[in-house]
């Protein structure tokens, strides 16, 4: 077995709430990536299904006062006490020792949607339709992942198609652990603004576990102690204020 | 042991209560579950060699690199290119899923026809030679009686090789004109070059060696030009040291990320501009020598003075400071001035336009490092380029015969505004289009192109670029059988007027012959896409390996123009007085009427023009507004008694719309910001026909601007 691609690892992100432009291409590579089916036709902000959504967040300033942020939230990737994870019945969510992704197997997702409930990010989202596509778009489809059915959950996994294809092109060269640069999230890959930086925390070099120290970076919710790994900065302090007063997001 | 009744109920209950703590209950609902989620089909996955090409983005006039990789040769998913010397592409949301749209539900199956003019008339399929039977002598009709209007092509690329073709076909037909869209980013451009004493040749924006850009209203950080490239320079302010200020009456995602935001009382951009213009003379802080190059100097100096910045501060809601210092800013330090069109509101009005382009001149910013540059000719093999109006110049009810190249491609406009221009009995419209949308309604013949990547493509200069440029994307998918290009249907149409036989050509054949032109030239560099460095064209031996660069997917930028002399100008152009003192007045508001503005994501203008996948911005979130939304104030939506979410009914002299209003305090109090885009789920072809959105109320102006309605709002 190869030892090296397994080294503990904790993957997270630091996203630059001052960067973000709300431009949107990180939520359409997201779901071209996973597979996500277009909108069926009823489907709305509520129903629709978005692995990271990006959200519009204004300082409530009257006319021209006014600032408007846009938040890009994907699954936060709660390390302690995961909320999703506490609550399945069928063992579908887990988080990962050697990564700290928190995944998702659809196949033993019951729909029952405990986890939607129990996570305070709104980051989970139900099948309420049948995944389609047009005539002829299966073949545009993205082979590495598999659609999900309906009646069951999904969310962000890191792209964890890439972090298996950045893990096989190490063993392949017999290297010990994966190059970072062959491990990179889609959202991440296509953000114009370079607002997304990921990384490994536990690697204290990296750019990620560098960044973090920042003093204008925070976690959403960070009093509900979920230890997450989804980072944000700004220097903008109503942007600071809010964030720690948000009861929800 | 005697076994009562009660026996076997109490057995059989705990049999019941007990089975429940074991795993069989919990696996049958799983089982059932899973059986029910699966019942329907779950896609195969595709499954074959994995290999990846460079080409381009079909969907703008950016034209940005991409990375597709490919499963069986099919794309199925596309990158950006970052770090590009020519098109520093990462691609926008749009673009990120442009190989989707060849499968879009609303693409044309085969070319149709409406079966008359008036509303009973619908649209059926014909054959192509069926319809260029009917057509040919409808155009040989328009070609042979100056009362039956011009012949017109509404080229919705320009710059291409293509369009050159077209402007050969027209050079044959007396009287016939070469039509733009009238929202071009880069129209401003134009209008500088109208203002030229002389004859001058195309112009781009220095923004690689600027230090200030002031703004009218372009929307430079959402999608303007070649996204990336506006996003590197003026994104970060404070890594790139440059100034962006952006002028506009609502926060738009630019005004955000502007280092300043001037928030303007709509319709009063043209008083500012005569303010900044009074800042800079009565400080004398122009370059000297313009009093000379300027031809209406004198009379500018006169108009300017009268707009001091006080009493244009109440006017234009921008403070006097501000005013004064924004003046000193832009004559301080090498700047651009941009007088923006957007996407979905369109141009500026002239006179607004003429007034900002003029601070331009006022700063000697032609020819000048960081200010406007010339660009050079395209090198070409069809010389004998036509003049090129923007729609909302054409004179009113002048075309009888309309070729529309394209539904839209990036940038939209009423219908209204397009039947203003043809003659009064609706004349003939002929659409290239490879989908149905709200413009397929107006015309005569649908004649179905192929979809991005299905053909060869071309992707010319993008709009405000310092340099020229072009390169090429080999197709990607096979085309549809029913599918009929533009070369090829300009060949056929020409051989049935029997004007030639165009058509032995194809759009390979017609990039290649651009291509040998470049070569022959022998001047630039193409860049290869991996970032290697440029190899001058003067170093590829014959036509042959240019091709193969442009097929490798090498991207070729001119040379700069060599450093000429601004010639002389007209600062004011052709203005009359009147048209001056109406420019600079606040727009008249009637009664207590909100002012309608329409507003959009370049090229994401329709429903069928992108994929299907960007339901994820427009419909499943709140990201950006889908057609039948509108943003608006919430002081204004609270007089209106309006609360978040709510249906409304939208009424303008031009008609009525339903629309959901959204709450954004970024939004004017007083103002009304209606998408034009997608449908939620447009993939109905009558629904898309019929409905042209928030651009079906707009009022089009004399000029043929659309900017500002004025409307009503009720709760539906
Ligand atoms: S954000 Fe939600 S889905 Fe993600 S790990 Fe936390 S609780 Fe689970
Ligand atoms: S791609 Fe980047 S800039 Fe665009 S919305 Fe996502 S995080 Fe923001
Ligand atoms: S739509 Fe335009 S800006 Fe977006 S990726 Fe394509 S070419 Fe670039």
């Amino acid at each position: 077995m190869d030892q090296g691609t397994q080294k503990k690892s904790r993957y997270g992100m630091l996203i630059d709430l001052d960067r973000c432009n709300g431009c949107g291409a990180c939520m359409v590579a997201c779901a071209v990536e996973h597979n996500v089916a277009p909108a069926e036709h009823k489907a709305t902000a509520r129903t629709g299904v978005t692995w990271l959504r990006v959200a519009p967040m204004s300082n409530g300033g009257e006319f021209p006062a006014t600032d408007t942020i846009y938040v890009p939230m994907p699954c936060q990737q709660c390390e302690k006490d995961t909320p999703c994870v506490a609550v399945c019945p069928q063992n579908a969510v887990d988080v990962d020792p050697a990564t700290g992704i928190v995944g998702q197997v659809p196949q033993r997702c019951l729909g029952c949607r405990y986890c939607m409930t129990a996570c305070p990010y709104h980051a989970r989202y139900f099948d309420w339709w049948d995944p389609q596509w047009p005539k002829g778009m299966e073949q545009a489809l993205n082979p590495d992942v598999a659609p999900r059915m309906r009646g069951v959950v999904e969310k962000c996994n890191f792209c964890h198609a890439r972090l298996h294809t950045a893990r096989t092109k190490a063993a392949a060269e017999g290297r010990e652990s994966i190059n970072p640069a062959d491990y990179v999230p889609a959202c991440v890959e296509v953000c114009p603004s370079k607002a997304i930086v990921f990384g490994d925390l536990e690697d204290a070099t990296s750019e990620l576990a560098q960044a973090v120290k920042h003093p204008h970076v925070f976690r959403f919710l960070e009093k509900l102690g979920t230890e997450s790994k989804v980072y944000y900065r700004s220097d903008k302090q109503w942007v600071l204020d809010k964030a720690k007063s948000l009861q929800t997001v | 042991m005697k076994l009562t009744r009660r026996d076997v109920l109490r057995f059989a209950g705990g049999s019941v209560l007990g089975a429940l703590f074991t795993p069989i209950p919990w696996k049958l609902l799983d089982d059932s579950s899973i059986w029910t989620q699966n019942w329907s089909l779950i896609p195969p996955l595709p499954r074959g060699p994995i290999t990846t090409k460079f080409t381009h983005c079909p969907l703008c006039s950016a034209g940005c690199t991409a990375k597709a990789r490919c499963v069986n040769g099919v794309p199925v998913g596309l990158s950006g290119v970052p770090n590009l010397a020519t098109r520093n592409g990462m691609l926008c949301a749009v673009g990120l899923a442009a190989h989707h749209v060849a499968y879009h539900p609303l693409r044309l199956s085969g070319p149709q026809a409406f079966t008359g003019k008036d509303d009973g008339s619908v649209l059926m399929p014909v054959t192509l030679d069926a319809l260029l039977a009917s057509l040919g002598p409808k155009l040989r009709a328009v070609m042979s009686s100056a009362s039956a209007g011009a012949v017109a092509v509404l080229d919705q690329r320009p710059g291409r090789a293509m369009s050159r073709r077209y402007q050969k076909f027209l050079s044959g037909i007396p009287g016939s004109m070469y039509v733009v869209s009238p929202s071009r980013e880069d129209g401003m451009l134009g209008t500088l070059r109208a203002l030229s004493g002389s004859p001058c040749g195309p112009m781009g924006f220095d923004f690689e060696n600027t230090k200030t850009v002031l703004s009218v209203g372009a929307p430079l950080l959402d999608g303007w030009g070649v996204p990336e490239r506006m996003q590197v320079l003026f994104a970060d302010t404070s890594a790139s040291g440059k100034t962006l200020m952006q002028i506009e009456s609502s926060q738009s995602r630019t005004a955000r990320g502007a280092t300043t935001w001037l928030p303007v009382v709509p319709g009063t951009e043209a008083a500012l501009a005569l303010s900044f213009a009074n800042v800079i003379f009565r400080e004398g802080l122009y370059p000297k020598e313009i009093e000379r190059t300027i031809t209406d100097f004198p009379r500018y100096r006169e108009l300017v003075l009268r707009y001091h910045p006080h009493p244009i501060s109440a006017l234009t809601g921008v403070s006097p400071d501000t005013i004064v210092d924004t003046a000193r800013k832009i004559a301080g330090s090498p700047s651009i001035v941009i007088a923006g069109a957007d996407p979905a509101r369109g141009p500026l009005e002239k006179s607004t336009e003429i007034l900002v382009a003029g601070l331009n001149l006022l700063l000697g910013a032609p020819a000048r490092s960081g200010g406007i540059t010339l660009r050079r000719e395209m090198p070409d093999v069809d010389a004998g380029a036509m003049p090129e109006t923007p729609l909302h110049r054409v004179p009113d009810h002048s075309i009888g015969l309309l070729i529309m190249d394209g539904a839209e491609y990036g940038e939209s406009f009423p219908t209204s505004l397009l039947k203003r221009k043809m003659v009064a009995d609706g004349g003939t419209v002929v659409l290239l289009s490879p989908h149905l949308s709200a413009r397929s309604a107006s015309a005569d013949y649908l004649i179905p192109t192929p979809s991005p990547f299905e053909s060869w493509e071309e992707h010319p200069t993008p709009p405000g670029a310092a340099a020229a440029s072009f390169s090429v994307s080999a197709p990607l998918l096979a085309p549809r059988e029913t599918s009929v290009d533009a070369v090829r249907f300009l060949g056929l149409l020409s051989e049935a007027i029997g004007t030639g036989t165009e058509g032995s050509t194809s759009p390979e054949a017609v990039l290649r012959q651009r291509s040998d032109a470049i070569q022959s030239a022998g001047r630039g560099t193409v860049y290869a896409p991996d970032g290697a460095e440029g190899k001058p064209v003067s170093a590829f031996s014959n036509g042959d390996e240019a091709w193969q660069a442009f097929l490798d997917g090498g991207c070729w930028v001119d040379e700069p123009a060599a450093p000429a002399r601004s010639g002389r100008f007209s600062i004011l152009g052709t203005l009359t007085d009147d048209e001056l003192a109406t420019a600079a007045r606040p727009r008249q508001r009637e009664g207590a009427a909100i002012t309608l503005t329409p507003t959009g994501v370049r090229a994401a203008m329709s429903s069928g023009s992108i994929s299907p996948i960007l339901s994820k911005i427009f419909q499943e979130s709140d990201l950006r507004g889908n057609s039948g939304t509108a943003l608006i104030n919430p002081t204004t939506a609270s007089q209106l008694g309006i609360q978040d979410g709510s249906a409304a009914v939208v009424r303008s002299r031009k008609g009525t719309l339903q629309v959901r209003l959204m709450l954004d305090p970024a939004v004017r109090p007083g103002l009304l910001q209606a998408a034009v885009g997608p449908w939620p789920n447009g993939t109905s072809g009558t629904e898309t026909m019929d409905n042209e959105g928030v651009l079906a109320i707009c009022e089009v102006q004399e000029d043929g601007t659309w900017r500002f309605t004025d409307v009503t709002i009720e709760k539906a």
